[in-house]
């Protein structure tokens, strides 16, 4: 197989719908590499949920207490509740695991989806104008200040805009005045965390970053270059090159995007999931294991799912990946 | 402020005209329905609302458990003696054995009889609690049903002021008639049933607890119809929650944001005083510190006035004794020790300590080093920060005379098992709440070594007093006693007693008729009202 398509046929190609691209890629050889190559991924996944069960499992048996079970024991206790997702040995008991552990995903993934589509609506936009437009002072001026923002870790930024909205509006942007703060309150109350989270830690950055140099990149191809000077439109190629990158970053970022929730969820005071793993952790004679390893169940399993989907996507939309290198 | 914390007496008296003062406006708007919703707010997580669960009894928990359950007797911390409550009247036959006689007229929030059933059930649990910090006091007490309204108390041996068994909260019985232990979730757990003037009414899934006025309470109805409690970690989020009109109530302010509390000028600023102290423990059989000299030497060499005013805002009082000045017990002619590192340097040198090695470290005669390993717990970010701040200056103060001290932080299970359990520490950072009336006697008698005695302090003239103390029935004979021991204890040093903190309340301009009980704080709640004006 030519790696290159003759010229006219590219040109062609770029105007077919994607299905009938898709079309041309289920070669035989192509499906078995790719069924070869999900299982092969899916494997890694479940070997980064046991990993991570283990090790949450060990940790939380070193936690002291005051119980006469030993270390093993504990550990041994910990890996049945996570690996048979039985909860039931809880010792606080006023509501059930589930409720709480639904409650407090709401509110945590209110934030986290929140930020992400503040960091997708604002990035994406923001790196493809500094691609197609590197020399624009507008642009440069946006990512400048962008950057700027994006250095300020989550804490220092939080509590700037706390400050800055309880002097300026009169209003503690907390969670606990969602009841009297009124329309515009609630919005800011909203807005805040989730700007701080989107911004914070260089989430937003580093999606602007990565679209922008992809960007560049697939637009310094020859073929393109080629294509743009025929006035022909390039934008499904854009898209295509482009959203590999992004997932990727993002399945990066998630880990970073809960952990940046823990700190978020504390300035702002809202009770999400993170709060609610602190408050277990840290709760004298009460600590909540079950509910600890439910949430950490629930944060691995979405980060290996995002990874896996990432992984998905640069398979199905990259046949380089799944078809046998072409022989010198 | 400062003027209330010199002297009890004054406290009293400015109590004593406020609740005079507040007595006749509630009077006046006594007729009227119940009006409105208190909001505050606490840090700690409330799990379990069982009243006699260790684990899961907290401070917040204690404060809402005192508007909904009640005890035969009550502590009245104006009058200092026990009021009857659910009983009617009680008659002292010996230092054995009370009779109570109960009101008649009450109902449980469930609508059921409350009788002496219920007392007998409730002081058999308590016996029967697998936790022996809540089960000891009450073994070899039985208490029996004579007829429904009469019950028998019976101790198998003499107890000194027999009275204090009985401001226990009294529990259902009927709840716990269908109930087999370890078959699920213990009745009360999630929905606390009492014969109190507030009623629980929910606990949301975020932590928020609210009380509802109980309409058919036997004595004085509650004026506030709500009482609502929330849960906010973090103490600046708790201020500014107060400060911009979301809570008309905190029960404790920060030291550090008491002015700017004041400023703001819509609370008014309550002292009152706090029984919890501070203090270093010291191992009085480790082979350097059982020396009382080297005890002593380092608590001269301490400088408390100085930890008052770095790391309370200077809000609070130096201590000699476990007491502070709000207990009975309270001696005043017995002063802290002064902070006089010189005279600490001294007694040391007589004791034949000296630093023979120059590394500013000193040596006992057989050259081991004057080095020890302090124990602190580390519990949540608030709390945490003024105890290592004391152990830091304490580490300091010690370095200056020449005692090397090792800081380890632990945190509260492995502390609690450290001291308690194995004894294990040479000194250990102590900050205890003890009821103002508890007499604190099984931290210092021989007996109890391996048990509170924490220390392992053993002194036969300790022990007699003790002895003497549980003997006495006269009041003022037990405070002497006790007083002659606290002098004792000062000489002896077995701790460095430190300091007692004082807590300060902020209440919205909005309420009116409060009193705050220093320990439960809500016992005086039904007295509470938002006046007319303040309605909105």
């Amino acid at each position: 197989m030519n790696a290159f398509p003759p010229f006219p046929s590219f040109l062609t190609l770029s105007f077919l719908p994607p299905s009938a691209t898709s079309q041309r890629l289920t070669h035989p050889t192509c499906n078995a590499r790719m069924t070869k190559g999900f299982v092969y991924r899916l494997g890694l996944a479940l070997l980064v949920f046991i990993g991570a069960g283990v090790l949450v499992s060990v940790a939380l048996a070193l936690v002291p207490e005051a119980s006469s079970a030993s270390f093993l024991e504990r550990t041994a206790d910990n890996l049945r509740i996570f690996f048979t997702f039985d909860y039931a040995g809880r010792r606080t008991e006023n509501f059930p695991l589930m409720a709480v552990l639904l409650n407090r995903s709401l509110i945590s993934f209110t934030l986290i989806g929140g930020a992400l589509v503040v960091a997708l609506g604002l990035g994406i936009p923001t790196g493809l104008c500094a691609a197609l437009r590197p020399n624009n002072r507008l642009v440069q001026g946006w990512l400048a200040f962008l950057h700027t923002f994006s250095a300020m870790p989550i804490l220092v930024l939080g509590i700037l805009l706390i400050l800055a909205a309880t002097r300026l509006l009169g209003l503690p942007p907390y969670r606990s005045f969602l009841e009297t703060a009124g329309p515009g309150g609630v919005l800011l109350i909203y807005l805040l965390p989730i700007c701080t989270l989107a911004v914070g830690d260089s989430l937003l950055a580093d999606i602007a970053r990565t679209l922008r140099l992809e960007a560049t990149r697939i637009l310094d191809q020859p073929y393109i270059r080629a294509a743009r000077a025929r006035h022909v439109n390039v934008r499904y190629h854009l898209v295509r090159g482009l959203i590999p990158p992004t997932l990727a970053t993002l399945a990066g970022k998630l880990s970073y995007l809960i952990g940046g929730s823990v700190v978020v969820e504390y300035v702002f005071g809202w009770q999400g999931l993170a709060y609610q793993v602190l408050d277990s952790l840290t709760t004298d004679g009460l600590k909540d294991y079950p509910f600890i390893l439910a949430a950490t169940t629930l944060f691995v399993g979405l980060s290996v799912l995002l990874h896996l989907t990432s992984e998905l996507v640069s398979l199905a939309s990259d046949p380089r990946l799944r078809t046998p290198p072409v022989p010198a | 402020m400062r003027l209330f914390s010199t002297s009890r007496f004054i406290w009293i008296l400015a109590l004593a005209t406020l609740s005079s003062l507040c007595g006749s406006a509630v009077r006046a708007q006594s007729s009227e329905a119940p009006w409105g919703e208190l909001e505050y707010a606490e840090s700690e997580s409330v799990r379990g609302l069982n009243p006699y669960r260790l684990e899961t009894a907290r401070g917040a928990t204690d404060r809402l458990f005192s508007l909904i359950y009640e005890g035969l007797l009550h502590y009245d911390y104006d009058e200092e003696r026990y009021v009857p409550k659910l009983a009617e009247s009680y008659s002292i036959a010996n230092n054995q054995s009370v009779v109570f006689r109960l009101r008649p007229d009450v109902r449980w929030h469930d609508g059921e009889p409350f009788t002496a059933e219920d007392v007998a059930f409730t002081y058999a649990y308590l016996q029967r609690l697998a936790p022996e910090q809540i089960r000891k006091p009450y073994v070899g007490l039985t208490v029996e049903a004579i007829d429904p309204m009469t019950v028998q108390a019976r101790f198998d041996r003499p107890v000194a002021d027999i009275l204090q068994f009985f401001d226990t909260w009294i529990i259902p019985k009927h709840l716990f008639q269908n109930f087999a232990p370890r078959s699920g979730t213990e009745p009360l757990e999630n929905r606390p049933i009492g014969t109190g003037p507030y009623r629980f009414s929910r606990q949301t899934i975020e932590g928020h607890i609210s009380l509802d006025v109980n309409q058919e309470y036997w004595g004085e109805q509650g004026h506030i119809a709500t009482l609502k409690m929330n849960k906010i970690t973090d103490p600046t989020q708790m201020t500014l929650s107060a400060m911009y009109g979301n809570h008309r109530l905190m029960i404790q302010v920060p030291p550090d944001q008491i002015n700017t509390l004041e400023a703001l000028k819509t609370f008014n600023i309550e002292l009152y005083p706090s029984f919890g102290i501070y203090a270093f423990a010291y191992d009085c059989q480790h082979p350097i510190l059982k020396d009382a000299r080297v005890r002593q030497a380092m608590t001269y060499a301490t400088n408390r006035q100085n930890m008052l005013d770095q790391w309370f805002n200077g809000k609070g009082h130096l201590i000699a004794t476990p007491f502070n000045n709000s207990s009975p017990y309270y001696a005043h002619t017995i002063k802290p020790y002064p902070y006089d590192p010189a005279r600490a340097r001294q007694i040391l040198q007589e004791a034949g300590y000296q630093d023979t090695n120059g590394d500013d470290i000193l040596e006992t005669p057989d050259g081991e080093k004057l080095s020890f390993e302090l124990v602190n717990f580390v519990e949540k970010a608030a709390s945490a920060t003024t105890n290592q701040n004391l152990a830091a200056s304490y580490k300091s103060n010690l370095a200056a005379i020449g005692i090397e001290v090792h800081l380890v932080d632990l945190p509260l299970e492995t502390y609690r098992q450290r001291l308690f359990g194995n004894q294990d520490f040479d000194i250990a950072l102590v900050q205890w709440t003890f009821d103002p009336i508890y007499d604190v006697t099984d931290l210092f008698e021989s007996s109890a070594i391996g048990g509170n005695n924490i220390v392992r302090f053993s002194d036969p003239e300790v022990d007699a007093l003790i002895a003497k103390f549980r003997q006495a029935q006269d009041p003022e004979e037990r405070i002497a006693t006790m007083r002659e021991m606290q002098r004792l204890l000062a000489e002896a040093a077995p701790y460095t007693f430190v300091l007692s903190e004082d807590k300060h309340a902020a209440l919205h301009r909005s309420l009116a008729g409060y009193r705050i009980d220093p320990y439960y704080f809500f016992s005086y709640f039904t007295q509470w009202y938002f006046p007319e004006d303040f309605r909105y």
